[in-house]
């Protein structure tokens, strides 16, 4: 499932440019949209591996292409996807930005009203 | 309020602590980072600067790697009951300082004093149980298929194990690794978590001043881009251990698999607590809160969605709602506080958005939702008790917030409470509350979790049970035997005291 034509991906200029910088040093670069789980406060990482096949694409930042897990999809399929960044000096995460004291980080706007979702398990998964 | 399973301890409180200055530990050296840099910890209640911890470097990993590798021969040699008694002089020593070590845990980590108290327990727990191990380390002996041959396996040692820690458990989780690898025989490179590098320190200096000998015991601070890194793609690491994020552990999966590398991954979790029709509310409801709310949820086994059966719904949820309400929220060190701040303001502005996804996809928030600013607060990364009630397919409950937010999910029976219970890409911890023996052991049964709970929370572990997850939350276990486990391999040996020609042997005629 290509989910491109449902989700906007958007993101801050210093958000495109960490990702044209990093791009530059590394010969291929993915972004993942994922739940980063415990400790970690991302919900994004950067890495020079390819994604696993289950990941969808939702478009491309800095010239990097950008993936999300389906099950961290739910709802925003219709939503717009918002890359920022945001100081990290301490961040234990492996992603690649850390490494120069930032981290990437995403929100979901515009979140589908409650009514545009049946019961449970409508949203994608 | 402990938050954890663990003996009490009897601890000589002090009004004051001396907080140590981190630096490394490498090739029994105490030192300062390779390029002499530094980074500051500060407490996350305060903003208050506590002290500072070596910032590493690469050179630094590296250097650990090689002194526990050349460490590592002498020290598995070295007879497991000896190296036991090494870790039996460190619990002593743990007990010893348990209440300073339970307020650098709070001052760093933020967690209430009596949680942290509880932390340090466990901690020793784990020290004093693994030491133990020094004169157990079981091996078997199976029988052969021949007379006078005897064959047995024997636990062997894996080599250098790296083990990179957490922030939100800073005493307790170093140990859940630590004592297991070096009581096997592994010599170890710990490399705690950024923001709570210094209760660890204090530990390795108490392990030091215990005996372990130089380079058995290595230890590197530094943000995880460098450092975890660098210790990770060295070839010379034979186990890695990690507690931490989905992604980074992932990462780390496809790097040890590069390697043929042995690995433990402890990652998140979110957690159910069911609560059946015939469920004692007495009991399930303070435990609900202590599993939701304790470390402010900061926990990957805090019970983040309640599923409560429809006919205890509404008396469940009001008890639930007026007893979180009153929780005390403050700084951990003073007395009272019940639930402390969140580690650092990107926890704190992750709480929030995960509060306004809630609220977008049309959950109902019935406490709390809002950050805490005022007095004492003012610049700390507090934020309220939240409870939502919603579905489990939201956002809120299928992401990890790590945060003191929960959802109340209603369900029409116990089979769709487990249905909903498992419909999450996680599988660490669950539990169900019941009066109903059958029920209870019928959604055991079911749930997809590595550890479950019957009449208690998703939260008390204790140390000489296995301990880990599975789906999405990792694999491996610590704890107990299966922590033994992890940082040994098998060797079996066929040892024929026939002194005889066997039949198969050449020639045949």
């Amino acid at each position: 499932m290509d989910v491109r034509a449902n989700a906007g991906l958007r993101s801050s200029e210093r958000a495109r440019e960490l990702l044209a910088a990093l791009a530059a040093e590394h010969r291929h670069l993915v972004v993942l949209l994922d739940d980063s789980g415990c400790c970690g406060p991302g919900n994004v990482f950067v890495q020079v591996e390819e994604p696993r096949p289950v990941y969808l694409p939702v478009g491309a930042v800095g010239g990097v292409p950008v993936y999300i897990a389906p099950s961290f999809l739910r709802g925003a399929n219709a939503a717009q996807i918002f890359l920022d960044v945001r100081p990290a000096p301490l961040d234990d995460s492996l992603s690649l930005e850390t490494a120069r004291g930032v981290r990437l980080t995403v929100a979901f706007e515009s979140m589908p009203p409650v009514a545009a979702l049946s019961k449970e398990g409508s949203a994608p998964r | 309020m402990l938050a954890l399973v663990a003996p009490e301890l009897s601890m000589a409180p002090s009004s004051s602590v001396s907080v140590p200055t981190g630096r490394l530990l490498i090739d029994g050296e105490f030192r300062p980072s390779h390029d002499l840099a530094t980074f500051e910890i500060h407490n996350p209640a305060t903003g208050e600067l506590l002290s500072t911890a070596a910032l590493g470097t690469v050179e630094d990993a590296k250097a650990a790697v090689d002194a526990a590798r050349a460490a590592f021969r002498g020290w598995a040699a070295t007879p497991a009951p000896e190296r036991g008694e090494i870790l039996g002089r460190a619990a002593q020593l743990v007990h010893a300082h348990a209440d300073e070590l339970a307020r650098i845990v709070t001052l760093e980590e933020g967690k209430a004093l009596a949680e942290a108290r509880g932390e340090v327990g466990a901690a020793y727990a784990t020290v004093s149980y693994y030491s133990g191990e020094g004169r157990r380390l079981v091996s078997n002996v199976v029988p052969s298929d021949q007379r006078d041959k005897l064959t047995y396996s024997v636990r062997k040692p894996l080599g250098v194990a790296t083990i990179i820690t957490p922030w939100n458990f800073p005493a307790m989780i170093p140990m859940w690794n630590l004592c297991p690898a070096l009581v096997a025989g592994n010599t170890v490179v710990l490399k705690p978590a950024s923001y709570t590098p210094l209760t660890a320190f204090r530990l390795v200096e108490l392990f030091h001043e215990a005996g372990v000998p130089k380079g058995v015991l290595n230890f590197v601070t530094g943000p995880g881009g460098k450092i975890g890194d660098a210790l990770a793609q060295n070839p010379g690491v034979n186990v890695l251990a990690f507690t931490g994020e989905t992604l980074t552990g992932r990462h780390l999966a496809e790097i040890n698999g590069r390697l043929v590398r042995r690995q433990v991954l402890e990652l998140g979790g979110k957690n159910p607590l069911i609560v059946a029709a015939d469920a004692p509310l007495e009991a399930a409801v303070p435990s609900a809160l202590w599993s939701a709310f304790s470390n402010a949820g900061q926990k990957c086994t805090a019970a983040s969605r309640i599923i409560v059966e429809r006919p205890v719904l509404k008396a469940f949820t009001e008890a639930f709602v007026a007893a979180a309400a009153k929780l005390r929220v403050g700084p951990g060190i003073e007395p009272g506080t019940e639930v402390g701040p969140l580690v650092d303001r990107s926890g704190l502005e992750k709480v929030e958005q995960y509060v306004r996804y809630g609220l977008d996809e049309g959950a109902e928030l019935l406490l709390g939702g809002h950050r805490l600013s005022d007095g004492a607060r003012a610049r700390g990364h507090f934020h309220e008790p939240t409870i939502f009630t919603g579905t489990n397919s939201m956002r809120i409950s299928q992401d990890e917030i790590f945060g003191p937010v929960t959802t109340i999910i209603p369900a029409d029976g116990l089979d769709q409470a487990v249905e909903i219970a498992n419909d999450v890409r996680y599988g660490l911890a669950a539990a169900v509350y019941t009066r109903d023996l059958r029920s209870a052991m019928r959604a055991v049964e079911r749930m997809e979790a590595a550890v479950t709970f019957v009449n208690h929370g998703p939260v008390g572990i204790e140390v000489q049970a296995p301990f880990g997850g599975t789906k999405d939350s990792g694999f491996g276990r610590e704890l107990g035997e299966a922590g033994i486990e992890d940082y040994t391999e098998k060797k079996t040996v066929y040892l024929d005291y026939s002194y005889a020609k066997r039949p198969w042997y050449y020639p045949w005629t």
